[in-house]
Parts: structure tokens; C-alpha cells; sequence
């Protein structure tokens, strides 16, 4: 099939995407919006309201983490919904009888997951600004929001086709993601933490999504080095992920 | 029949434990046929028909699609191929229109094309009025319907179907091979596994009996019928059971045996055959 054709399968895949989230469009609406306000709610006006970090209300440096850490868990769901359509339903078989090649249903699967990370994006702002959190950058943002997405998409796209049950992805989200979530600076800062603990956060993809996100927020300059980790992170999930889909045909 | 259309040669698939699933199968298809793989479950038959499709890479063999080699163009041959899966594999919340979509736009097809085919294969189906209903809300032998349309929507050459009836009513299985025949009719070359015997019996051109991931007997129901022996002569001694095979009634009433309780004779059947040469009986 030329690429044409897969830029056709391409949008086949996203179409599935986009049908089954406009379908569900309440429930996730409100799965954008809950826990981002609850962690607002609880963080920033309960415990951290008159608390500053790094010359900045809480609240402020906490919505950025929350871009991140929403992002990363709407992008990253995707996982659930592979693993159902592989598992549950067998729709994945589809697509793997189909002509469409692998990186072509890979990137049609991370497009979906970016779409819902921007929806969770767009949900934490207004949450935000509800809360008083304005950001004082620009349009910029969406980079760093991107990148932040389409890693996580791959990232769960590659460990769906890599698991065996439902049983082992929930056990991946316990172990990896959950943990990932409070200790990557996104609820603090990592200032605070002692020198080694400082360079193992380093290793955490998220890390860099948080200090880019959060950066671009406040509209303040970061290293390129935290763009460059991040690509490479979400290429390196990318290349997993069409790798394990082409060994998911067992 | 007309010209090769598949060929497999030392098709073998081995687990990582060492375990065969299926072992130096060699087979081929002619076009216009319709071919049936018979076994009972963990025969074999599945993973053999995984392997067709593409959704299980063997372990050793070779795979020829028209005389071409498979492996080197996997994308036409699986454009060239129809798969009904045994999972029902749809999207369930998905309308039957959107599902047929799905699939259109993954094998490329222009848009004015498929609208038109999808119709069109709606309406043979006697699915029309379903176009729009979730595929959750349509009844087992519905949803394998729009399988096979989703199938056919690519026109393929080769239509593979994996147990294309089991879990249906009689009415639905009916129904199945009604449009199956009909598309027979079209030229069409169907490859089907099942575990029903009558559908093997009454549809397929050739049949091959897989055991323990081997096709032990291929021929027509006929061919192997008559390699048994037309006539089966079944005796009851006490407890014991014993059948034979004979050619002709005659033989079959010569062996009379006056110490038998019980004596049946009656036409060999395609489930004798099976029985006769694998041990296990399967669902008639």
C-alpha cells in the first residue's frame, strides 16, 4: 500500500479513536475535569493555600504539574483501551489483518492518546484559571504538551502490546505510573530533594514534562535539554511500541 | 476448480515450550473451491488458520499466494485476503455503518467505492435496516453477517473464515452458508475450519482432517468415505463394540456373526471416518 493508503489507515485508526471519545464524551469530560480539580481543590486551596514554592503561590507552580500528570494519565489510558480491543473485544485483529503497516497503526493509536491529552490540557487551564492559576506564557505551551502526550501514548501503546492480561497492565500502573505521578515534580519541587533522589527524578520522563510545562507556563526559559530528553524518550517509545506490535501477531 | 491460489509447504508452528501446534502441514488451494480444515478443538486448525492470515508467524514453511512468496508482499497479499475471525472482532459500540468504514479506509478503498459496496452488501445480507445499529445490539448470527461483509467489502480472492458458525442457531447457520454459496457462485475461493460435520460434509469440495496439528486424510467426502468403505457394519457383544468397514452390503452382511446381541448396519458417515482415524468423536 503506498502512503496514501496509509495515510488513509492512518485516519481509520484515528477515526476509531475519535468516534468512541465523542460517544463517551460526558463521562470524559468529567474524567478530565474531576480529579485535576479535586488535586486543585485539596493542594492548592486546602493544604497549599498560603504556602509559596519557589517565589511563586502554590497553586501557581502546582497547575503546571497537573498539565503534566493529566496529560500523562489521559494519553496513557489509551493503554486500557488497546488492551480491551486486543483482549476483550478482538478489534485489534483489524487492524493487524490489515495492509496498514505497523507504524502507521501505531501512530494512528498515539494521535488519539494526544487528542486526549490536549482535552485534559484544555481542562486543567480552566480549572486553573477557576483557581486564580493564570499563565503568563504564550502559545508555547502546546510543545511542551505535546511532546508530554504523544511520549505517554507510546509509552502505553508499547506496554498494552506488551502485557499478557488485564491483570499486568493494571500491575504496570501501580508499580510505574502512580508512583511517577507524586515524584516527578509535579505536586513539588524537586529543589527540596536530597542529591541522589535529585538524579533518579532525572530518569523520570515526567520530570522533564513538568519543568517544561511548568517553564512554559510561567513563561520563563529552560534548557533545551529537557526538549531533547523528551524526544527522545517518545521516540524510544514509539520504536518499542511498532516493535511489540509486529510481535503482538505471535 | 481453476489455478493455484495458496500454497503451504512445511507450514510448522512450534511454541517457545517446545509444544507443536501444527507440523510440516503442506496444503493448497485452487481457485472457485471451497476447502474445509475438520477437528476437534486444540486440532490445530485455528493456529493453521492464524498462519493464513497472518496473525500468527510459523515457525518453519513457506506461504506462496499466487505463485509469489508471502513474506515478500505481505501488504497485497493481505489486501487480497478476507478473514472472519472465530472473536467476532468488532468494534461493539461502533454502528455496523462505522465499522464497515473503519475497514474500508484500512484497505484504502475510494470513498464513492465503498459506500456503494456497502450498500449494496447490506441489502444481500438482508442487513439494511441495521446499518446504523450498534454491532452490541445485533444478534450472534447478524454480527457474523456483517463479518462477512467487512470481509467482502475489499473483494478479496481468498474469503478465510475460522469456525464461521459456531455459537449459532440452525437458522443463522443456515443463513451463513446461503450467502457463503452464493458467493461460491461468484468464483470466490473459501477456506473454512470447523468442528461440524454436516457443513464440512454437505459444502466443502475438499476436507482435511487435522489432528494433533497434522492433516492426516485430505480429499473429498466422497474419496474419503470410500477409502473407509461405504458400509458400516456395527456389533454389540455384551459390552463390547465393534465396527468394520466394508466396500459393498454385500460383504457387510456376509460377516454375519451369529454370537453378536446386536447388529447395525448402515452407510459410513464423515464422522466414522474421523472417528476411525483420530479416536475422538466431534459434534455432528
Amino acid at each position: 500500500m503506498r502512503l496514501s493508503g496509509q495515510l488513509q489507515a492512518f485516519c481509520a485508526v484515528y477515526l476509531r479513536g475519535l468516534i468512541i471519545l465523542k460517544m463517551r464524551a460526558i463521562k470524559n469530560l468529567i474524567s478530565f475535569l474531576l480529579s485535576p480539580a479535586l488535586y486543585a481543590l485539596a493542594f492548592g486551596w486546602g493544604i497549599g493555600k498560603d504556602l509559596t514554592v519557589e517565589g511563586m503561590p502554590y497553586l501557581t507552580f502546582m497547575i503546571p504539574g497537573l498539565i503534566a500528570l493529566s496529560g500523562m494519565t489521559q494519553s496513557f489510558s489509551i493503554a486500557t483501551e488497546v488492551n480491551i480491543s486486543r483482549f476483550l473485544t478482538h478489534f485489534f485483529e483489524e487492524y493487524l489483518l490489515s495492509p496498514a503497516l505497523g507504524l502507521t497503526i501505531v501512530l494512528g493509536n498515539i494521535l488519539y492518546g494526544m487528542t486526549k491529552g490536549l482535552c485534559s490540557f484544555m481542562a486543567v487551564l480552566l480549572i486553573g484559571l477557576v483557581f486564580g492559576a493564570v499563565p503568563n506564557g504564550t502559545i508555547a505551551i502546546i510543545l511542551p504538551v505535546l511532546l508530554n502526550s504523544f511520549m505517554f501514548a507510546a509509552l502505553g501503546l508499547w506496554i498494552a502490546l506488551s502485557v499478557k492480561t488485564h491483570r499486568d497492565m493494571t500491575s504496570f500502573q501501580s508499580f510505574v505510573i502512580t508512583p511517577m505521578s507524586f515524584i516527578a515534580g509535579t505536586f513539588f519541587s524537586l529543589e527540596s530533594l536530597p542529591g541522589i533522589f535529585k538524579v533518579l527524578t532525572e530518569l523520570i520522563p515526567l520530570t522533564h514534562s513538568s519543568i517544561t510545562i511548568r517553564a512554559a507556563f510561567l513563561g520563563e526559559q529552560v534548557a533545551t535539554y529537557h526538549y531533547v530528553v523528551l524526544i527522545a524518550y517518545a521516540l524510544f517509545f514509539l520504536l518499542m511500541a511498532v516493535r511489540r506490535l509486529r510481535k503482538a501477531v505471535s | 476448480m481453476g489455478d493455484m491460489i495458496l500454497r503451504l509447504t512445511g507450514l510448522e508452528k512450534r511454541y517457545p515450550n517446545g509444544v507443536f501446534a501444527v507440523r510440516g502441514l503442506d496444503y493448497s488451494l485452487e481457485e472457485g473451491g471451497i476447502y474445509a480444515f475438520l477437528g476437534p478443538n486444540g486440532a490445530g486448525k485455528s493456529t493453521t488458520i492464524g498462519m493464513i492470515c497472518g496473525l500468527c508467524i510459523p515457525t518453519a514453511g513457506k506461504m506462496e499466494f499466487r505463485g509469489e512468496d508471502i513474506s515478500k508482499c505481505p501488504s497485497f497479499y493481505r489486501s487480497s485476503i478476507g478473514v472472519v475471525s472465530q472473536h467476532g472482532n468488532m468494534e461493539l459500540d461502533l454502528s455496523v455503518f462505522q465499522n464497515l468504514k473503519i475497514h474500508a479506509m484500512l484497505y484504502n478503498l475510494p470513498k464513492q467505492y465503498y459506500l456503494k459496496k456497502i450498500d449494496e452488501l447490506l441489502q444481500v445480507s438482508g442487513l439494511e435496516d441495521k446499518r446504523d445499529e450498534k454491532i452490541r445490539a445485533l444478534s450472534g448470527g447478524m454480527r457474523r453477517k456483517v463479518q462477512i461483509i467487512r470481509a467482502l467489502l475489499h473483494d478479496p480472492y481468498l474469503l478465510i473464515l475460522d469456525e464461521p458458525t459456531v455459537g449459532l442457531d440452525p437458522a443463522s447457520r443456515q443463513a451463513i452458508w446461503d450467502i457463503l454459496i452464493a458467493l461460491r457462485r461468484t468464483g470466490k475461493t473459501i477456506l473454512f475450519s470447523t468442528h461440524y460435520m454436516e457443513e464440512a460434509h454437505i459444502y466443502a469440495d475438499s476436507i482435511s482432517i487435522i489432528h494433533q496439528g497434522r492433516i492426516i486424510k485430505k480429499g473429498t467426502s466422497e474419496t474419503l468415505i470410500k477409502d473407509l468403505g461405504i458400509w458400516c457394519r456395527i456389533e454389540f457383544i455384551g459390552e463390547e463394540k465393534r465396527i468394520d468397514f466394508f466396500s459393498s452390503h454385500e460383504e457387510a452382511l456376509s460377516a454375519n456373526d451369529t454370537s453378536v446381541d446386536e447388529l447395525i448396519i448402515r452407510k459410513t458417515t464423515l464422522e466414522d471416518v474421523f472417528i476411525d482415524l483420530t479416536g475422538k468423536e466431534l459434534l455432528t
